[in-house]
């Protein structure tokens, strides 16, 4: 526990912050391409994401959330990068599909206005894979980011609660 | 005592509503000059989309071609590859069997029946009516179920070959698929009493927006946005392709002299009455279904394509799309060049802004339906 | 209109333009090869005539075969529904600079948009149009190079970002 790193603090007034924090990600998405239909599907009633307490948001000085879809190219990298620095701190990326991944289809080797990766040019939390992902996949990426702002590994229990 | 109109004069306003923005649909930037709310002057800026799909198909063979032009456009992923599939057979001379032109024209109906789907989705959304766009989008996912059982993607199916489709519908499939029609039918009915006919919607989407039938000839828009300023023009009934030959077709036209041509609301009604007219088709594609071979080409043939070139017209949900392919008989294309619908709604935009209010651009950019992705390829 | 009026008609009016007739592919439209010089008249015509009336540029499209620059108009009618494609044709420079080419744009308004994406990723500057074409940049400001041409080279670094050679097609 002593060497352990986590954004979760020990103390009871810490973990109810974190418990806040994790329970009501709003979001918001910078949607470019083909990804986007999919994060639309997620928002609606039958995947509804608002049950894990994301509501989407216009305004990126209120969200705690982005999430990336669809193939960045060279020319709107820059608003990214600005979007990107205008949310306030604690704020965390999800990068949605396989071309903000590593490029996908528009990989550098085909395509000359595409960066190969959203993650040269801003800190990305998680990564879900799919072209485009299904709506599951997308949850199952929350739900990983839920974990990972509670501080916890894969699969590992809340060692803070076992040993008190 | 004082003339008020000397110190009532306003100057003009200037917004930059930059690639992001929560009134847009997808990145693009507005130039807008307003006086007070009303909007003035518009000059607008695209290219933020830009992933050069016409260079990467010239550097992947041809087998690939197909995955690459579903991804020109996501939610009409269906009639590009139908408009590539076309092109190459038109130039190898291949014969498609009629089993597999009919599963082609059930895929595209079913991609139109969802690309509509969302726009009427983005519209309620637009306007406000949040409970309307959860009810479209329940609907629009058993569509896409359907797609799925098909394809087995939801979006890019990846599903037609040169020369046929991939594999046989399974045995359920046409069942389910009259079904789920049934059950579209019905609801459409139940978004007449609760968005088209009521006060809040029309108020909202009446005279916003307003196309002239003119202004649709002189930039060359065809589709929905065009039927509802009065032009006619559909080329699945003037030059029907891929067995569209022996199926009616009756496409909805706005008629002339009425209250609502040309604005948002038209726009609304002609998608709603596609919708119906695709449910029509569907049924009696089903009807007259023939059995036979669904590919004239096995998988494991190589693809050969010998020189010679092709343009070919396509309906797809948004309009005219136009595909010219040249080979030069080697192992991959030597260009493809995709002619989109949306490029005309975006050169007719500065044109459809001036006189209207700041509040209502949402609403006049989601009842358009421009694919930002297709026109920046 | 049938085909052999409107050939006679442009060669009544314009003499010496159309160099050559072919068929397009293996389909039904007929295609014309217009001389450079000539294009913006035989234009003109087509579409002022009441009889003929092309007064929609359907597509516009540009490929490179060889050292020469194809460029493929699809003009058709609202009124009577039919089609007629034109072709013209330009050299590439050796030095690999930009090519002139007339534009048809005071004829047809729309093709505004098909030439300023041909300008910009094929490396052409379209003569005697209208202007305002800036509606459409898809490339970032100050890009090097022409993409769409067969001799591109990839670029190595884009704003800083490291970005990787180009496959070769014979892959």
């Amino acid at each position: 526990m002593a060497g352990r790193k986590n954004q979760a603090g020990i103390g009871t007034l810490q973990r109810a912050i974190t418990w806040a924090r994790k329970r009501s990600l709003w979001y918001i998405a910078a949607c470019h391409g083909c990804c986007a239909e999919e994060l639309t599907n997620v928002l609606g009633c039958k995947y509804d994401i608002e049950r894990f307490g994301c509501i989407p948001q216009i305004d990126p000085k209120q969200a705690d959330l982005l999430f990336v879809a669809g193939p960045v190219s060279y020319k709107i990298a820059p608003y990214l990068k600005g979007l990107y620095e205008e949310m306030p701190f604690p704020k965390w990326v999800i990068s949605v599909g396989s071309c903000t991944n590593c490029g996908g289809a528009f990989a550098p080797e085909y395509s000359y206005s595409v960066i190969a990766g959203v993650d040269k040019i801003i800190p990305i939390d998680i990564y879900i894979p799919g072209c485009p992902p299904r709506p599951e996949a997308i949850m199952n990426g929350l739900i990983k980011l839920i974990e990972v702002i509670s501080g916890l590994e894969n699969g590992q229990k809340d060692i803070a609660i076992e040993t008190k | 005592m004082f003339d008020s109109s000397e110190w009532l004069n306003t100057d003009l306003n200037t917004f930059e509503i930059g690639p992001y923005d929560y009134r847009l649909q997808a990145p693009m930037k507005l130039s807008l000059k307003a006086d007070g709310e009303l909007i003035v002057s518009a000059a607008i800026e695209t290219g933020f989309l830009h992933k050069g799909v016409e260079k990467a198909l010239e550097i992947q063979k041809w087998r690939a071609s197909i995955a690459y032009a579903d991804r020109l456009d996501s939610s009409a992923a269906v009639f590009a590859e139908l408009a590539l599939c076309l092109g190459v057979e038109e130039i190898i001379m291949l014969p498609v069997p009629p089993r597999a032109q009919k599963i082609r024209i059930i895929l595209s109906e079913l991609n139109r029946i969802s690309s509509h789907l969302a726009c009427v989705a983005a519209v309620a959304r637009s306007t406000g009516a949040l409970a309307v766009m959860h009810h479209v989008l329940r609907d629009r996912e058993q569509v896409l179920d359907l797609l799925e059982l098909v394809s087995g993607a939801r979006f890019s199916p990846n599903f037609l070959r040169f020369g046929g489709v991939k594999e046989d519908v399974s045995d359920g499939f046409i069942e389910k698929m009259i079904e789920t029609c049934e059950t579209i039918l019905i609801r459409l009915k139940e978004y007449d009493k609760t968005l088209i006919f009521s006060d809040t919607f029309i108020g909202r989407a009446k005279k916003v927006g307003l196309i002239e039938k003119k202004l649709a000839n002189e930039t060359g828009m065809t589709g929905p946005n065009a039927k509802a300023t009065g032009l006619m023009y559909d080329v699945r009934s003037s030059s029907p392709y891929s067995g569209y030959a022996d199926i009616d077709i009756n496409v909805p036209l706005a008629p002339a002299g009425h209250e609502h041509l040309g604005d948002a609301y038209a726009r609304i009604l002609i998608r709603i009455q596609e919708i119906a007219t695709s449910i029509d088709i569907l049924k009696q594609a089903a009807e007259k279904m023939p059995i036979g071979d669904f590919c004239s080409k096995k998988p494991e043939d190589e693809i050969i394509v010998p020189r010679g070139e092709a343009y070919i017209r396509v309906e797809s949900s948004r309009g005219l799309l136009g595909c010219h392919v040249v080979s030069d008989g080697g192992p991959t294309p030597a260009r493809i060049q995709f002619r989109t619908p949306s490029m005309a709604g975006v050169m007719a935009l500065p044109k459809v802004l001036p006189g209207n209010k700041l509040d209502d651009l949402s609403v006049i950019l989601s009842s358009m339906d421009l694919g930002m992705s297709e026109v920046d390829k | 209109m049938d085909k052999k009026t409107l050939l006679s008609k442009l060669n009544e009016v314009v003499p010496g333009a159309v160099l050559r007739k072919q068929r397009m592919g293996r389909s039904e439209m007929v295609c014309l090869w217009i001389e450079t010089k000539s294009i913006q008249r035989v234009a003109e015509i087509i579409k002022q005539d009441n009889e003929i009336s092309l007064d929609w540029l359907e597509n516009l499209s540009a490929m490179q075969i060889g050292e020469a620059l194809v460029f493929t108009y699809v003009v058709s009618s609202w009124k009577f529904g039919s089609t007629l494609i034109l072709r013209g044709s330009a050299d590439i420079n050796v030095s690999g600079g930009i090519v002139s080419f007339p534009s048809v744009t005071k004829t047809w308004p729309m093709a505004i948009a098909f030439e300023s994406e041909i300008e910009e990723l094929f490396g052409v500057s379209f003569q005697d149009g209208t202007l305002h074409k800036k509606e459409k940049s898809l490339l970032l400001h100050g890009w090097v190079g022409f993409p769409l041409r067969k001799d591109y080279v990839f670029p190595k670094q884009v704003l800083g970002i490291s970005h990787c050679q180009q496959v070769t097609s014979n892959v």
